[in-house]
Parts: C-alpha cells; structure tokens; sequence
C-alpha cells in the first residue's frame, strides 16, 4: 500500500451507526393500543388529589400504561390531563401533563368586588347594564348591553387595579 | 334602516324581554310593542319586521344582549322573545333551578311550554357525566342561562 493510501484511510470517518427502522408491528393506532379516558372529580378536588393512587382506587384495574385521562372538575372550575404510567387493581402511578383553570364566573362572588352594584337601568343608550359604587354612588360603567360586559368593564377599570 | 336606528331597535327589543321575560305571541304585536318602547322616533313596522327576522340580529341580541328571539318550528309559527340574563346570587339560582314547570312539556328555564312538539323542540338537560337529568327540558337558547344558574350553584355549594 502505497504512503498517499494509508493516510487516505486513516482520514476517513468512522462508520454511522446502522439506523435499525421501526418494524410494521411498532405502529399501531392510538385507539388499538390505549384509551383515553374522561373523568369528572368533585368540587374542591385538589391537583394533589388526582395524583394519590386513593382517587383512581376503584377504577384503576381498566387502565393501562400511558392511557390519558381527561378531567372535569364537577362545577366547571378547572379541566386537567393525566398520563397513566403505570396503574393494576387499586393502585395508579398518573403524571399530571397540564391543568387549567377555567375562567371564573363573574355573575358569582368569586369574581365580583365587594362594594359594587350592577343593576339594568333602561334600554337608553348610556343606561342599560350600569355600575355603581355604593360608597359613593359614583357610576362606574354604564352602557354596556349585557352584566357580563358590565363586569369585565368594571374588573378593567384603574381603581380596581 | 340606519345604525342608530338598528342600536335602538337592538336595545329596545332587549328591554321588552326584560319586561314581558318571556314573550310568546305573533311578530306583529311583538313590533308593535318594540315600537312602543322606542317611542316616536321609532322606525317603520316593517323595517323592524324585517331587522328582526334578520339571522344576524338574532345571533347579535343572543350573543351580547342577553335576548333570544325566534320563530318557533312547531304548528302555530308564533315567536318568541326570551331575556336570558342570570341572577348573581346564588340562593335565588338554588331556588330557580329547584321550581319545578307544571308539565315536563315545557322548558324549565323560560316556562313556555310546547304541547306535543317536546322532543322535536326541547332539549333534555345532561349533567357533568353526560347522564340525561330527568325531567328538565330546554331550549336550545335557553340551556346557557340554565347552565350558568348551575355553574353558580354548585360553586358557590349551595345546594338546588
């Protein structure tokens, strides 16, 4: 072998590793191999909650490794996504992948400020659904077409800030 | 028909279905009593007629005015005009959601009923887990206001 051969050889890079391609059997549909569920939990439920093998107690001898459960909360507040690690008969490994709270309902306490009422005065352009400061009796909103819109007005507005 | 004359009508219709609540009757009288609202400046029946039966004022008054109105499928082709706005106290929503109409043909939340035409009109209610709550029927307008009455109840624990 001549001296120009040997560093030619020398230079060249190791082989790639092989690429071993998926065989047939390794793609299936999502619905052949796992379930996804949906699950509606109490009021108050915590996110702690849904991760203690106790809550899915029951249930757990129908799911299977990487199931997905979809969760409701009862009164609409929240709605989460669990992944089924490993579960068997009374026991459940979930691993929560997302959770999101729902907007809060303005006509109820939880998103009203105290200290204010809303009240429809008339079907006049600048009546309609209006907001009063009780304190005061300052109107901070008026003329909005729905209490919803007189609300986020209010929730909007600087002095609530 | 002008914008500020559509505004008017818009608020003035959302008025009416927050005086009468619930309004079923021929679209004529409902015009009549719109125009009666509005006062002198009120536009032409007709054009009112006609902006009325309009799809897009009908999803606006849905939408942002608190007001559905349509012509009901059933035999007599009366309409009608229905305030969906919600108490905000939760006591009351308990208590609405608890009164029970005289005849499960009609709609628990604006009372109209629907003799024979139950299961082509109304909808029954379904809870959080799908089940079909017995006895409660809807309109298709009227379940949203029905279902927030429910959304504040159960937050707010009182108990319907």
């Amino acid at each position: 072998m001549s001296k120009s051969m040997q560093d030619h050889a020398e230079e060249a890079p190791p082989a790639a590793e092989k690429i071993v391609p998926l065989v047939r059997s390794a793609l299936n549909f999502q619905e052949a191999r796992n379930n996804s569920w949906s699950a509606v939990v109490p009021r108050h439920t915590s996110k702690e909650r849904l991760l203690q093998s106790g809550l899915w107690s029951v249930v757990s001898d129908q799911f299977r490794a990487f199931d997905r459960i979809q969760v409701i909360w009862e009164d609409r507040s929240a709605y989460a996504e669990l992944l089924v690690i490993d579960a068997g008969r009374g026991f459940c490994n979930v691993l929560l992948l997302n959770h999101w709270s729902l907007p809060a309902l303005l006509v109820s306490t939880e998103g009203l400020p105290p200290g204010f009422e809303i009240s429809y005065k008339g079907p006049d352009q600048d009546a309609q659904w209006c907001v009063v400061r009780i304190a005061d009796g300052v109107m901070m909103v008026k003329g909005q077409t729905s209490r919803d819109a007189a609300l986020a007005m209010l929730l909007d507005s600087a002095t609530l800030r | 028909m002008k914008d500020a004359d559509k505004d008017s009508v818009l608020r003035h219709t959302a008025h009416v279905a927050k005086h009468f609540i619930a309004y079923r009757g021929s679209l004529e009288k409902l015009v009549e009593l719109i125009r009666y609202s509005i006062g002198t400046a009120a536009p032409a029946p007709d054009a009112i007629a006609h902006f009325l039966r309009c799809e897009s004022t009908q999803k606006t008054l849905e939408q942002t005015y608190e007001t559905a109105i349509w012509c009901s499928s059933d035999y007599t082709k009366s309409w009608r005009l229905i305030c969906l706005s919600t108490t905000a106290d939760p006591a009351t929503a308990a208590r609405l959601l608890a009164r029970k109409p005289p005849s499960s043909d009609c709609c628990a939340f604006c009372w109209q009923n629907e003799p024979g035409w139950r299961d082509k009109i109304l909808i029954p209610e379904r809870d959080a887990y799908g089940e079909i709550i017995g006895g409660v029927y809807l309109h298709a307008p009227c379940s949203r206001p029905w279902r927030r009455l429910r959304d504040l109840v159960a937050r707010s624990g009182e108990h319907a």
